[in-house]
């Protein structure tokens, strides 16, 4: 299953229309109505809701505002805050699976 | 519900081998047999091999190795809590009425595939376990002001047990010092932070009340169960200051066990990292929130081993089919008074606390001599 969009490369999520639910990873079935969703494009600002460093890369949790949450990598010179808005600035093929990117705003 | 005890054991050294994981498996079962009188294998009902192992058709291929032909026969797969995930179904078949005496093994083999989960993609890049336990730290220690050298006291204790378990893989005593300048793995991991993927096998006989005295004047009462999962995916966790799942899973197995935190004399708990140890102290219900930290220092100061006294799996290694069973061999062998050097005096009632992938799973097992 695809998690970007093949035009653009911005990352999908699922939304059931009935639930108002997102769904993700992407799924064509609602996890929680078991009915059909619609994929449709994440949105591009989040939150910091954890992170931890690893040598000069922060890792963080990021919510946004459907509810999905991922980990990706966080280039900033200075120590992230919970609740500090990013952006999604990267979600690309990697490893059988994908890897993400912020970036602070 | 026909009652089902824990009669005996057997154990493996955790190590680095290159063995098949057959051959492990059926050293512990060989190690079962040779320490329970009037085991026969046609006394055995049932075979459970747990195990995150690819080989397909273990339990099948254990009881031909062992010259068991079972009625029941199969594998349990849970990543990190496969182990008691098995003695929970073990249980469940001789509770029922449907077995009376169920031989479970567990094991895997130091570069097993179960220690990364593949499917979830929420993690990014960022799959090893270690970014999972790096997160959970780091929340904690913000959230409760802890410091490293605080939790460092949990990875000190927990190989100073093991010192006096000849099955541990660990034989080094890190003091705090020596795990505060172990190798960096992130800003809030240190190397002996960390239980280390082994290859071993644990072996655990389950019995109905009816058949038990046979095989042991120690019997080892299942009382509790409690088993939840809340997702499969990390970053589903409501906080990451806490694991739900093994609150959730603690409250049913005391409910069914009909005891209290308060009751509890040993307890093996899942350090698969040392940010483990206190919040599983705290949502066992066994200590206030943001207080397991120092509890596990007041353990180490006061040569308390009654956490994890067999080393926990940051001092014996964590091959992932196994270590459920191997937590519940120690608690049981604590119980039957069997436990040499570990010996908690007048040991009554344990707990086991076995968890899966960031604490998305647990199960809590209480017993009772």
């Amino acid at each position: 299953m695809n998690y970007t969009d093949k035009s653009n490369g911005s990352l999908l999520t699922s939304m059931c229309k009935k639930c108002n639910l997102a769904v993700w990873p992407p799924n064509k079935i609602c996890s929680r109505c078991l009915g059909p969703t619609e994929y449709e494009e994440c949105a591009k600002d989040g939150r910091i809701i954890e992170f931890s460093k690893k040598e000069d890369v922060y890792f963080c949790i990021a919510e946004f505002s459907q509810g999905v949450r991922i980990m990706g990598r966080l280039y900033s010179k200075m120590t992230p805050k919970i609740g500090q808005t990013i952006q999604l600035t990267k979600a690309e093929p990697y490893n059988g699976g994908y890897n993400f990117e912020f970036r602070a705003i | 519900m026909n009652k089902v005890a824990a009669v005996s054991f057997g154990d493996t050294k955790f190590s680095q081998e290159d063995l098949p994981i057959e051959q492990k498996l059926l050293e512990s079962t060989k190690n079962l047999f040779e320490q329970t009188p009037n085991l026969s294998q046609n006394d055995i009902d049932a075979v459970l091999v747990s195990t995150n192992d690819n080989t397909k058709y273990l339990s099948a291929i254990l009881s031909e190795l062992s010259g068991i032909s079972p009625r029941i026969s199969h594998t349990i797969e849970s990543m990190c809590n496969s182990g008691t995930n098995a003695v929970v179904a073990a249980m469940s078949y001789i509770a029922s009425g449907l077995a009376d005496v169920v031989l479970v093994a567990g094991g895997d083999r130091f570069d097993g595939p179960g220690q990364i989960l593949q499917w979830d993609n929420s993690r990014g890049e960022f799959k090893h376990p270690i970014f999972w336990a790096s997160i959970f730290t780091g929340a904690y220690k913000r959230e409760f002001n802890v410091s490293d050298e605080t939790l460092a006291y949990v990875s000190a204790k927990n190989h100073r047990n093991a010192k006096n378990n000849p099955n541990a893989y660990s034989d080094m005593e890190p003091s705090i010092r020596d795990v505060l300048n172990s190798r960096e793995l992130t800003g809030d991991l240190r190397l002996y932070d960390c239980s280390r993927p082994c290859t071993g096998a644990s072996a655990i006989l389950l019995a109905s009340e009816s058949i038990a005295s046979k095989f042991t004047d120690t019997p080892v009462w299942i009382l509790g169960t409690g088993q939840k999962t809340t997702s499969a995916g990390f970053t589903k966790n409501p906080k990451f200051t806490q694991m739900e799942s093994t609150n959730i899973a603690a409250k049913d197995a005391f409910l069914s066990a009909k005891k209290s935190p308060a009751d509890v004399d040993v307890i093996e708990l899942h350090d698969a990292f040392s940010i483990c140890e206190p919040l599983a102290l705290e949502d066992l219900g066994l200590i206030g929130k943001g207080k397991g930290a120092d509890y596990s220092k007041e353990l180490f100061e006061t040569d308390d081993n009654s956490v994890n006294p067999r080393g926990g799996l940051i001092g014996c290694g964590h091959p992932l089919g196994a270590t459920g069973i191997a937590q519940t061999n120690e608690v049981v062998s604590q119980l039957q008074g069997k436990a040499k050097k570990r010996q908690i005096q007048g040991a009554k009632t344990g707990l086991i606390h076995n968890m899966s992938a960031a604490a998305t799973s647990s199960t809590v097992l209480v017993l009772e001599s």
